[in-house]
């Protein structure tokens, strides 16, 4: 169910109905665990199976963390929990392509094994339990967001294991935080330090909660359906077939891309984070206008900010961070950026985005210390040259393959502009927010404030999508992590 | 860690502001569909028909029923056969019936729409039919529309067929259609919030009957600014499919699967029209399509006078003048019911003798 559909609309107006009948009872909790698990099986219900699975064991887990003696027992508890979870996400999200490389690999040493496809295993026990073949699975099906719902409920044991947080004593408003609908398949990754003690304690819900709900909800519809849809048109156009394009093509297919991811990913968390919002629950903010980085660790402050602090939090810290000197911290870094990649996706396309970025972050974060950076170097000229780093990054991100990518680089810089097709109205747009965020971020700001342009540019949003983008449902970037 | 709700966008309405807006919106969409109608010139000339490419702009559609409800006392609501499929705007059965009255304000207006058959005329009629309130309306029949339990809406196959967004979207809704949500909630919202139908006739009229993103990629160096001010397509002159009779065609030998009266789909919706068109106050007159009998096989042919018998029962029985335009010259057919402009000129004449209709007129 797509934030952006009727199918939503019908679902959420009864889940909120109810949400707001049930508030004065102890149910409300229930409530959101039955809807949430609702709104993950609209998909498809055996997804169901694998959320309440991995959110089983991680409640047990803490329980049984704390009623550990020993520290070692509540490791071997952690540790249980850990492997779990990267069990089910390394089978689901990365099993396929581990048995097609380590196959290619056999090949290549001259051995004539290959490993099975990884759906013959569950299928191999399906059948010595008596299932017939017919009845059995067809292929590895990735669960929507799993990363995302994985991650999040990691979090909690990791908490729980350091006890920065107290344990979780209900199973139901357990569950209700893995699978919080707002946010379960593609984020934010909330911690169980903020969103759990909003399932316990209530949150208020006032006037004020509706009405910045409401303004989130249609800031992230416009950009999905208005901009991250349309500019996908030109995207796909040009990605399907680089051979066909020339350099100007590609470049402008690039940071539309740039743009569409931006504007799909922050227009879900958007939309979400109002959905959660008009119920009187606070989600943490996911993007912070990221195109206006001024440096990649500022970037990276910017964008995807519930991962980028996951990741923080219990990768790059728990690696030693920068105490062990630079060249400690440079691995750390590196290492963090790399898994950070992966994490995004089984394919080398997305490793080797990671390792541009761990290799970005880590050649100019000396250069950015430096006086002369800092001081004379002018805002905008750095913020220019982080964007085309980052949309140079994005051809890897998105080509459909690495030989794709590899000729999209090759034919931009060896191919001449050629007639790219792009359609003004585009343009226009891009250049539109642009400057709507070089603005927020300038001395105009109160000017964007004032509320009579806030009613005029909602009243140009809702008439815009109104006339000119009728029955969109494509599906957001992001739900396939 | 960022907390902040509104720290990257500054689009915070308080509750307030959105009621403001909804007051500017209300305004807005209240407002707009006049303006652009003003603002476009329709032209509407003699024998006039609804342009063939725009058979969809409901809300154009709308505009010429209005304005031809102010300047024609006569409407002709019906399908291709009445448009005039194989024929030039001043070869149509409206043209013929205009050119032998010879008195001034006997004018027939062609209200018809290629391709709607009586399911969609229905929700023409319901939606977008308001002007055709106690006006004097000739509406066809064409039983062709029943000759086959598919063109009769039976059954769960899906399948593509005229005027979806005329049929049923959620009460009395048929099997065989299967729109998913997003759909039906685009075709009520244009059924009844007229701002709707008004920006899709822009999305045909300007943007080529293309989604506003896909004509900007078709057209990437036009500005849209521009292609708002397009005028309206004119009326078609010539015919649409080329005016040759139906053995020219290679066509012969049909034996049509007739849906009996009682069952069919088709004719219940036709029955509700003509209905709705009596609870407007419009006075109705039937004009029987008439169904090429020499393309038929003996058989289809007498199933087919058995359907037409019952049909003619059924008027008698609601009291409503009709009158069966059958009995055409093999060569007067372009196919299975659409008359060359021979047979129309033949079939204006007729009804001209017929005292049904002359007293339909005069009523």
């Amino acid at each position: 169910m797509l934030f952006h559909t009727w199918d939503f609309a019908i679902f959420f107006a009864i889940t909120y109905v109810v949400y707001l009948f049930l508030r004065p009872t102890r149910y409300w909790v229930h409530w959101f665990f039955l809807t949430s698990y609702f709104f993950y099986g609209w998909w498809n219900k055996w997804y169901l199976l694998l959320l309440f699975g991995t959110s089983a064991i991680d409640y047990l887990m803490v329980i049984f963390m704390e009623r550990s003696r020993t520290q070692r027992r509540r490791l071997l508890w952690l540790i249980v929990s850990l492997v779990s979870n990267f069990g089910f996400l390394g089978y689901f999200k990365y099993s396929g392509f581990i048995t097609q490389q380590l196959n290619a690999l056999l090949s290549w040493v001259g051995v004539a094994m290959q490993l099975p496809d990884p759906i013959a295993y569950p299928n191999a026990l399906l059948g010595a339990l008596g299932v017939p073949a017919a009845h059995q699975f067809a292929a590895v099906i990735l669960p929507i967001g799993i990363s995302f719902h994985t991650f999040q409920s990691m979090s909690y044991t990791i908490d729980a294991y350091y006890r920065r947080i107290p344990i979780e004593r209900s199973f139901v408003r357990f569950l209700a935080f893995v699978s919080f609908f707002p946010q379960l398949v593609a984020g934010p990754i909330e911690r169980s330090g903020n969103l759990l003690p909003q399932l316990t304690n209530k949150p208020p819900l006032r006037g004020r909660d509706i009405s910045d709900g409401m303004s989130l909800f249609l800031v992230g519809l416009f950009k999905k359906v208005a901009l991250a849809d349309y500019f996908a048109q030109y995207v796909e156009k040009v990605y399907a077939a680089p051979d066909m394009y020339s350099s100007g093509a590609l470049v402008l297919a690039t940071v539309a891309f740039g743009w569409q991811i931006y504007f799909d990913f922050s227009g879900y968390t958007d939309m979400g984070r109002g959905v959660a919002k008009m119920m009187g629950f606070d989600l943490m903010l996911n993007f912070n206008n990221p195109y206006l980085a001024d440096s990649l660790g500022d970037f990276w402050n910017r964008w995807h900010i519930s991962l980028s602090t996951w990741f923080k939090d219990y990768v790059y810290f728990p690696l030693g961070g920068n105490r062990g000197g630079k060249l400690f911290t440079y691995r750390n870094m590196v290492l963090t950026m790399l898994i950070s990649g992966i994490w995004h996706g089984a394919a080398w396309g997305f490793v080797i985005w990671g390792a541009m970025h761990a290799l970005g972050r880590a050649l100019t974060r000396e250069l950015e210390g430096t006086a002369f950076y800092r001081d004379r170097v002018p805002r905008i000229a750095k913020q220019v040259a982080v964007f085309a780093f980052v949309t140079f990054c994005w051809i890897f991100f998105r080509a459909q393959s690495t030989h794709d990518a590899f000729l999209i680089v090759k034919r931009i810089f060896s191919t001449g502009w050629g007639d790219p097709r792009f359609p003004i109205a585009m343009l226009v747009m891009i250049l539109g927010v642009w400057t709507y965020q070089f603005s927020f971020e300038s001395r105009l700001r109160p000017v964007l404030e004032l509320g009579i342009v806030r009613v005029a540019m909602a009243a140009g949003m809702i008439i815009y999508l109104a006339m000119f983008t009728g029955g969109s449902s494509s599906a957001f970037i992001y739900f396939q992590f | 860690m960022p907390s902040s709700t509104f720290s990257s966008n500054a689009l915070r309405l308080s509750l307030r502001s959105w009621a403001v807006l909804a007051v500017v919106l209300g305004a807005i969409f209240l407002v707009f569909p006049r303006a652009w109608s003003r603002a476009q010139r329709f032209e509407a000339g003699t024998d006039y028909r609804f342009p063939y490419e725009t058979s969809n702009d409901y809300w154009m559609y709308r505009q010429w029923c209005d304005r031809a409800a102010q300047q024609h006392p006569y409407l002709a609501l019906g399908d291709s056969v009445i448009w005039g499929q194989y024929a030039g705007n001043n070869q149509t059965l409206t043209h013929y019936l205009n050119a032998s009255s010879g008195r001034e304000g006997e004018d027939f207006a062609n209200i018809a729409i290629d391709g709607i058959h009586p399911i969609a005329m229905e929700g023409l009629v319901r939606y977008y039919g308001a002007s055709m309130e106690g006006r004097k309306v000739l509406i066809n029949l064409n039983l062709l529309w029943m000759s086959s339990p598919m063109q009769d809406f039976q059954g769960d196959q899906e399948f593509r067929f005229n005027h979806p967004r005329l049929v049923p979207q959620v009460v009395g809704r048929f099997a065989c259609y299967k729109p998913n949500l997003a759909e039906v909630m685009s075709v009520e919202a244009e059924r009844h919030i007229e701002f709707f139908s008004c920006a899709k006739h822009i999305n045909i009229s300007c943007f080529a009957n293309m989604p506003f993103s896909d004509w900007t990629l078709e057209h990437p160096y036009e500005s849209p600014l521009t292609a708002l001010g397009t005028s309206l397509p004119g009326t078609d002159v010539g015919p649409q499919s080329k005016p040759v009779d139906w053995k020219k065609r290679g066509m012969g030998g049909q034996d049509f699967a007739w849906v009996p009266l009682s069952e069919s789909n088709q004719w219940r919706a036709f029955t509700r029209t003509l209905d709705l068109l009596r609870e407007k106050g419009a006075s109705v007159f039937v004009l029987f399509v008439p169904i090429n009998p020499y393309l038929q096989t003996d058989d289809s042919r007498a199933r087919g006078e058995a359907q037409a018998k019952d049909a003619k029962a059924w008027l008698e029985g609601a009291r409503l003048p009709y009158y069966c335009a059958d009995g055409l010259q093999s060569v007067q057919y372009a196919d299975a019911s659409h008359p060359l402009a021979d047979g129309y000129a033949e079939i204006a004449r007729r009804l001209r003798e017929c005292s049904a209709f002359k007293e339909w007129m005069n009523k």
